[in-house]
Formats: C-alpha cells, structure tokens, sequence
C-alpha cells in the first residue's frame, strides 16, 4: 500500500508537500517538474522487499503488512535507509529524524490525499489506484471517442 | 451539536472562495478538510494549505502608527481616528470632496467594502475605486454590453458537464488549482480542452490542443475561429436569432480573419485554429475560461467582447456545461464590484452616471445628492496625487505601490499628498509611504460574507482574535464615519448585511443564516425563499429586451513592440506558490522556502545570445525601469519572450503604463525589454 | 535515544588542563576494520564532528573522535556502542590518560555517476550491497541505482515514470 500518483493529473501546485509539512514538521513528499512537461510526487513506495527495512541496522524500519512502517524512537540517524532507497524517498533531516511517508495511520485519508486539488494522488493498494486510473483512462478514450463522433455528426 | 473546535471559513486567497475549517482547542490553530464544500470538495491548493501561517507573522501590524520625523511613533486608536477624520474635514474644506481618494479591498468583506464607498460617496468623493480595475476591469463593460452582467456565467464545477473547455489567458492549473479538478473531471467524460497561450504552463500540460499564440493577439484568434464558424455555416443560427442581436456585423467583421491572415499574425498554424473552431462550436456544451491574459491589455476589453462574442454566435450560454468564465483573482473581488468599490458604479452595479438609479441609492442612504460621473481610479489617483488634485487617500487593505504598473512613477506621486492613511495587515511598501497606519484585523479574525468568482455569497465567522490592538476594518470604518458626522449606525455586520439587501437586488434574499449555510448562496437571489442561481441567462438576459449584443472588434497590436534597444518582450503572471504583491505569500515560510525569490524564465535561444546560464543573476530592463532576478532557462516560452511573476516588488517597476481606453487597465501583459548578465556579480 | 548532547560535554582536550576531572576515564576505541563510517555516532554525540574535505585523493570523510571522556558518563559510552550499525565503538575504562585529545578515522567517499556530488563512503555502500538481495541491486536500464545520489535518483526515477507522458503531451502543440 502507497501513495499512487496518477501522473496525468499533477499539476506541480505543492499542495501535496504544504500540507504534509504541515502535519509532519518536514514533508515526506516531494514534487519537481520534469522537463518543464511534466510533475513527479515521489514519496515512500511501501515497498515489499524494502531495502531500507533490511539495512536498518536497529530495527526502526520494518515491514508491517503492507506497508513500511518507522519508529523513531528506535532510529539512530545513521543514514543508511537513505542510501539504501532506489527511488531516494527518504530524507534526513540531521537536526530532527528520518522523514519518510508512513500513511497517516492517525488520518482515514492521508492529507496530501485530500488536499490534491486534481484527485492524482490515490492511497491505497496496487489493485485500487490502478482500477482508478483504468477506470478514468479508459473513460476519457471511450468518450473522448463518442464526443469526437457526436462533432461529426453535428 | 456544533462542534466549536471546528471552525468553517472561506479561503482568503483566490477567487475560487474554497471552504475549509480552522481547528482550534490545540497549541496552534490547524486546518482541517471540508470535504462536503461544493466547489473544493475539501482539496485546496497550496496557499490555502498555509493561510494560517500569517496571521501570527511576527511582521503584524498590532497598534497604530504616526509618521514622524523621528520614524513611526504607536498613538491610541482614539487620537489616529481622531487626526484621519481632521485631515479629512481640512481637505473637504480647503479643495472640496474630490480632493478625497478611497482605495478599498478585494480581500475585505462585503460589509465592509459597502461601508467603505458608502462613506467615500456620503462625503462627496467620486474617488473610489479598487484593485477590480487592475484585473477584471475590461470584463465588466464589455460583458455589461453583451450580457448586462459582468460575471462569471456558470458554477466552477458545472465545467464537469462541458464537453469542450476553450481556456484564453488563462493558466487556471497554476493559480486556480481548483478548477483543474473540475476540467479534468470533463475530460474523464471525454471532453476536449483547448488552451491558447504564448506559454507552456501546467494549464497546457493539460490540454489536448495548444494554441501557443503571440503575445497579445488573441482578438486576431478569436476572429479567426469565428470566421470559420461563420463560413462553415456552424454558427447557432436559433439561438442567434431568438436572443441575440448584432450577428450580421460581427459577421462582416470576421469575414476578414481568415485562418491564413490570422496564422500569421497569431503564430499557430492555420489547420489548429479551424479544428479549435469546430471543435468549441460543434460541441455539444462548451465553455470559454479566461482570466489576466487577455484583460491586461491595452485592448483588454476587446479581448473579453470578442471571447463574449464567440459564446454568442455559437449559442453556448444559459445551460449545464454551458458559459463563459472570468476567473478572477481575490476572495472578495467580486464582492468589492458588487458594493460598487469602483469609480464607475455604485453598489449593484449602478453606473455613476445613471442619474435615477443614483436617486434610489439617495433615498435608501437618506444622504442628500450623491456624486455623479466617474471618479478618479486606482491608476490615475497616483497621478492626481502627483498633480495636487488629489489630497487625501485612505488606502485600505491594497499595497497600491507594488500592484501599480511603472511603480516607480506612482511612489513619486504618492509623495505629493498631504495625507495618506493606510489600513492594513502588514507594513506594505505602500503602508511606508502613509502618514497614518491602521492596524487591520486579518481573515480569520473578523467576521463578514465573502462573494467568490462564481457569485457565491458565504458567510465567514471570526475564529481567532487578532493581535495587540488590531481591529476590524469594518469598526475602524464606522468609528471614522461616526466623527465625521456620518448617521452610520450598525450594530454588526449582519446589520449591514440587511441594508446590502435593500440596495442590491441580487443579494435581497440573502441574511447571514443563508450565507453561514454549506456552500452559502449564488446571487441573485432576490427574495427569502429563493434558492439562488447558479447558472445566468438561462431564458433572458439582463439587458433590455433581452437579448445580448454581439460587438464586433477589431484586432489592435499590443502597445509595445520590441525593438532594438529593447529587442524582447516581457510577460508577466502569477506562480501557484505566491500571491498577487506577495504581501502575505512572502511573509509565509512554506511557500516562501519554495520559492524564494523573484526570477525571470528565459528561453534557451536568448540566454544563448546574451550568454546566461540557469541560475544566474540578471538585470532587466524596460523604458520604466529596471529589475535583478534569477534566471531560469526553460522552453516554456518562445524565443523573444520573457516571463516573470508579479509577487515580487520590482516587476512592476518594468511594466507598460498604457492603458485600456474604457476600463483603464494597464498593459501588464506586454513591455518591449533587454536581459543581461549583472555587472560585478 | 536519550540526547547525549542535553548536558555539555567533555573533549576540551584531555589531561594538561583538559577541562576532565581527575581518572579513571573512559577511552573511547573504534576498530578500523568495522567503522563504515556512517552518521550514528556523530549524529548522536556533538562531541563527535563529521565532516567533508576534498584531499588529493578525493573527497573524504572525515570523523573525529574525542579519546577520552569522565568515567560518570558512562551512558554515552554505552549508547554509542548500541548506535554503531557495525559494533565497531567500545569504550575502556582506564587510569591513565592517553597523550592526543582526539583521533579520526577518514573515509574515501563515493562520487555520484550522474552528478558527481560525493554522498556516501565506500564501506557504506559495501555495507548495503552486502545485505541487499542481488535483484534489488540491478536496475533495468542498465545503470544501477547505488552509484546515484539520492537525489538524482528521484530525478532518474521522474525521468523514466513520466517519459511517455512527456512525449503524449509535446503532440498537442502546434
């Protein structure tokens, strides 16, 4: 379980990282254009062999269901998860703790979630947020289709 | 059971009027989604994620403040009342009232804002005027000939039902990220989105047609499509006869514009502006979205009749899905128009030159004559400062020095006045310059109705109280009015509220329990039991006889033209992260860590020429001035265009002073510039 | 983990006024065989300073130890032996004083493929390739991961999720 983006959707607006600093003190979320054609969120993959989980030499970071989970009073500030991450999601703040995503366990929706203006970043699992953008997908060809058809006939 | 912990409000930032609620009972006040609001739906961009972060900015003006010889000296609030009052009198007394200025809000309520003209205009000033002139002044004659209302025509989220989106000046996924929503939720029904643009921008990134125009032709575009609606026979030829008038004109003019002609003034190719045409007028529903990029012109209101023309011949207003949308910029800008904080109207948008409606307003005051004729604007009261018409201005919540165009010019002129008292949250740069400084109550700590860019009126209670002895300006306007003599007698705003109701047919049916309800109430609404109207002119409109006019315009080059002195073309614009002068945006540290200062986007091609590299400090010039910023080399602009945001205070030291001939709005848009490295850095 | 650094510490510099009350003390070890080098113990103890240079070698990192700390702080002592990802820290109480106030251990640091920004040592990088399964380690495309900062592996990883994005959208212009 994660945070899916639906990349279509981003619009590089932050909202995503404002309001996770909000809650969290530093952000775990973090959005940089590509290109000047695109927007990437990238944040804690929750992945299910984690690396950072197995090089965690204290046991702060291990794997909870289906997710990654952290326990900060058992972190040491090492800063080998950071190295260990493929995708470079976690961040240490050398004055606080390691940031990354953890869900909002107190929340029923992640904020960054709620706060999208555009609806693409989607919690759940890999099954969820992949019928959701199947779904809008398949919806936008189907009636772009029809729509094209109905300026046709018109 | 009302949970009082959980305070609903209004965004004060944009237009869009998004609701959220503030949490109190903490260590600090947080912010919590309201996921049942029918524009936002709980998301909010960016700046409403930190509206909270300035309201205890250590920068708050908390007393009021003298200018003296010495610097600022705090006084009670007794003897600043007591000097603005004495100041006004001597002005009345020794240049007569139109030696009065009044520079009122767009982030003010609309209680407020009433009282504020009122007061202007019960004292004998024609001066009054807002920020409205420097944005959507063009929409409101030109949608005022063809509709006989200057508003936005549908709901923000009715844009869900339209099948085709035209967007034109507009970069709605940067700076109304709420109505990115809406259009994408269009497009998951399949419909098309056409975006004109000299820029790429995340509006575009969204679009399936790009229109990347040249800067300021958008007329010629316009035309373009209407001429080959016109000769494909796709106009709607039922709905053109039985509500609109003035079709065979336009079709005259645009008879002229063909795709050929219009490709090469506007820069995009022939067969994109036929499919743009079809496409808006073969669709079933289609919306027209603009917003700065055709109003800051020095045709601006050109622009806007020719967008309002295209709606027109192709029938595409009055229903779901449906309408032309001016997206405007602040939380109560539409409000402010509405009370008639303009130098053309009174309050329900009354011309000053309507001599019988000008009486209504005299016998529901009880005041004797009122002022008739157009006053003196937010641009031209610097002027008249500077010639030493103008005496006395009373700025309140509006940094007039950094909003200016050629801002340099306007500060020398301010300094002419004999007084200058500024009501505001923070030391503005325009609050330097007063000789009084009022404290001002920030959003969250006053109480009022907001009325959003959709004519959603929504009642926003006070939640937090406000620092040291800031006040409302709501009570700041009433003590004044009161020792100057003025009968303005309110025990609160839901007292002016009512009275708005008498004087604004549009909000008759509107009492504070209508507008603290989810969602508020979308004017008109005319009587108690009505339910509101989201959607505008849907059997008639409000001109007379019904039927809209359809003004043919001519295309007219932007004022500057590059040159060889001054060989680029700068634009400017907003930045999802900021706020219009900046005064809160730059004062909020989450959106100020991400981006941090004033840059100017060059493309590749053109650092090249005068060797920059990202990330250098450059200089900018135009024949107004001149401004440092950090380069940034990026191809979303072409070659020969510059872009940088406004937020920062040295842009409008840069930009045109030409202004629209009718709404008297400078040309932001376009200014012949030169770039170069910065010399010793 | 408690905040060693609430209360101030010693290292003004042993012996010959020192700023260290009279013995025993304890004397802090690290085998050089197990330190890696990461940010544990420095990130714990203020007293121990890390820090970047750039020799003839190259960039290295350098991490210096005070010798010698009062036996009552016995804690720091033991936590940093719990934080030492590697066991490499020990701390022996002793009588006498050793002679040099600190000592350091210096790490060659690795550079980024892409960016060239050095960001973690050597032995680090050994440390994760030693217990990362072989499949995690490789990447598709060729260039593995852990020779990228974590920077520019959000960058690498935004490149690649969004390139057909980029390409669908540079066709809607004209």
């Amino acid at each position: 379980m994660e945070i899916y983006v639906d990349l279509e959707r981003c619009i590089f607006c932050h909202a995503c990282e404002v309001a996770c600093e909000r809650e969290h003190g530093e952000s775990r979320i973090s959005v940089e254009a590509v290109k000047d054609r695109a927007s990437v969120p990238i944040s804690c993959h929750h992945c299910e062999v984690a690396p950072c989980a197995i090089v965690c030499p204290s046991g702060a970071l291990f794997q909870e269901g289906a997710q990654v989970a952290f326990d900060a009073g058992k972190c040491t500030r090492c800063g080998l998860c950071l190295l260990a991450c493929p995708f470079g999601a976690i961040d240490l703040d050398l004055t606080s703790m390691v940031q990354k995503c953890d869900l909002c366990p107190e929340w029923d929706v992640p904020p960054c979630v709620l706060t999208c203006p555009t609806e693409a970043l989607i919690c759940g699992d890999r099954d969820d947020a992949t019928k959701e953008m199947r779904r809008r997908a398949a919806s936008r060809i189907a009636r772009s289709y029809a729509a094209a058809v109905g300026r046709e006939r018109a | 059971m009302v949970d009082e912990s959980l305070v609903p409000t209004v965004c004060p930032y944009c237009a869009l009027g998004c609701g959220f609620y503030i949490t109190l009972g903490k260590d600090k006040p947080g912010i919590e989604y309201m996921l049942d609001h029918p524009t936002n739906e709980g998301a909010l961009c960016p700046k409403g994620n930190a509206a909270l972060e300035i309201l205890d900015h250590p920068d708050r003006l908390r007393f009021p403040l003298r200018k003296t010889e010495g610097g600022w000296v705090r006084v009670s609030w007794e003897e600043a009342l007591a000097k603005v009052a004495e100041e006004i009198k001597k002005a009345v007394r020794d240049h007569g009232p139109n030696s009065l200025g009044f520079l009122g809000s767009a982030k003010c309520t609309n209680e407020e804002s009433y009282l504020f003209q009122k007061m202007a205009r019960m004292l004998g000033s024609k001066n009054v005027d807002s920020c409205a002139r420097r944005c959507h002044s063009p929409t409101i004659p030109a949608l005022n000939r063809a509709f006989g209302s200057a508003c936005m025509t549908n709901p923000i989220s009715d844009l869900a039902n339209s099948d085709c989106i035209f967007v034109i000046g507009s970069n709605f996924a940067e700076n109304h990220p709420i109505v990115a929503r809406w259009v994408f939720r269009a497009k998951d029904r399949g419909a098309f989105v056409i975006v004109a643009d000299p820029r790429i921008t995340p509006t575009t990134w969204l679009s399936d047609l790009h229109l990347q125009i040249n800067l300021g032709t958008d007329v010629a575009l316009l035309n373009g499509m209407m001429n080959v609606i016109v000769g494909e026979g796709l106009e709607n030829r039922k709905f053109i006869e039985e509500r609109t008038i003035g079709f065979e004109d336009l079709a005259e003019k645009v008879s002229d514009y063909t795709p050929e002609k219009v490709s090469e003034i506007t820069g995009v190719s022939p067969s994109s502006i036929v499919q743009a045409a079809r496409t808006y007028a073969k669709s079933a529903s289609s919306a027209i979205l603009y917003s700065m990029g055709i109003t800051q012109h020095s045709h601006g209101t050109n622009n806007v009749a020719a967008c309002a023309d295209l709606a027109l011949i192709c029938g595409q207003l009055g229903r779901s899905g449906a309408g032309l949308y001016p997206l405007r910029g602040q939380n109560n800008v539409q409000g402010a128009c509405d009370m008639g904080v303009l130098a053309d109207f009174y309050p329900g948008s009354r011309s000053v030159n309507d001599i019988e409606a000008i009486h209504f307003i005299e016998e529901a005051w009880g005041s004797g004559t009122l002022p008739v004729g157009m006053g003196m604007t937010a641009e031209t009261m610097p002027v008249a400062a500077g010639d030493g018409d103008l005496r006395f201005l009373y700025v309140m919540g509006e940094d007039v020095i950094n909003s200016d165009s050629s801002s340099s010019r306007g500060r020398r002129e301010l300094e002419n006045l004999d007084f200058m008292v500024v009501q505001d949250i923070f030391m503005t740069e325009t609050a330097e310059m007063a000789d009084l400084v009022l404290p001002a109550a920030a959003w969250a700590e006053r109480e009022g109705t907001f009325t959003s860019s959709e004519r959603r009126v929504q009642w926003a209670p006070r939640a937090l109280d406000p620092p040291g002895e800031a006040r409302s300006d709501l009570w700041a306007i009433l003590e004044v009015a009161r020792r100057l003599g003025l009968d303005f007698d309110y025990a609160g705003p839901e007292e002016v509220l009512a009275e708005i109701g008498e004087v604004v047919s549009g909000y008759a049916g509107i009492s504070r329990e209508r507008a603290e309800a989810r969602g508020g109430v979308i004017w008109p609404c005319p009587f108690l039991d009505h339910p509101g109207t989201p959607i505008l002119h849907q059997e008639e409109f409000s001109v007379p006889r019904g039927r809209a006019r359809i003004v043919p315009v001519d295309y007219q080059p932007p004022a500057e033209e590059s040159s060889l002195d001054y060989p680029l073309l700068l634009t400017t614009g907003r930045v999802v992260l900021h706020y219009n002068s900046g005064s809160m945006t730059r004062r909020s540290f989450s959106l100020m860590k991400r981006s941090p200062e004033l840059f100017v986007e060059v493309n590749p091609d053109d650092a090249d020429r005068w060797s920059i590299v990202d990330g250098d400090l450059v200089e900018v010039n135009t024949r107004r001035g001149r401004a440092w910023a950090r380069a940034r080399v990026t191809t979303r602009q072409e070659k020969g265009v510059l872009f940088m945001p406004f937020h920062f205070p040295e842009t409008n030291q840069l930009t045109s002073d030409v202004i629209d001939p009718e709404a008297r709005i400078p040309e932001f848009k376009v200014a012949a510039c030169r770039i170069g490295k910065m010399k010793g850095v | 983990m408690t905040d060693l650094d609430a209360r101030p510490g010693p290292g003004r510099g042993p012996g010959r006024d020192s700023g260290l009350g009279p013995g025993p003390w304890r004397v802090l070890l690290v085998d050089e065989n197990r330190c890696i080098g990461c940010r544990a113990c420095s990130n714990l103890w203020r007293e121990i300073s890390c820090a970047l240079a750039f020799s003839e070698a190259g960039p290295e990192r350098t991490i210096k130890f005070p010798r010698a700390f009062e036996e009552f702080e016995a804690r720091i002592a033991e936590s940093l032996a719990e934080v030492c990802p590697t066991g490499a820290i020990s701390a022996v109480l002793s009588d006498d004083l050793p002679v040099e106030e600190s000592f350091s251990l210096t790490f060659e640091l690795v550079r980024c493929q892409r960016c060239r920004t050095p960001f973690a040592t050597e032995k680090e990088m050994n440390y994760i390739r030693d217990r990362l399964p072989v499949e995690i380690q490789a990447r598709s495309s060729g260039e593995s991961w852990m020779e990228l900062c974590p920077s520019c592996r959000r960058s690498v990883e935004r490149d690649a999720v969004s390139r057909e994005l980029i390409v669908a959208r540079s066709w809607a212009r004209r």
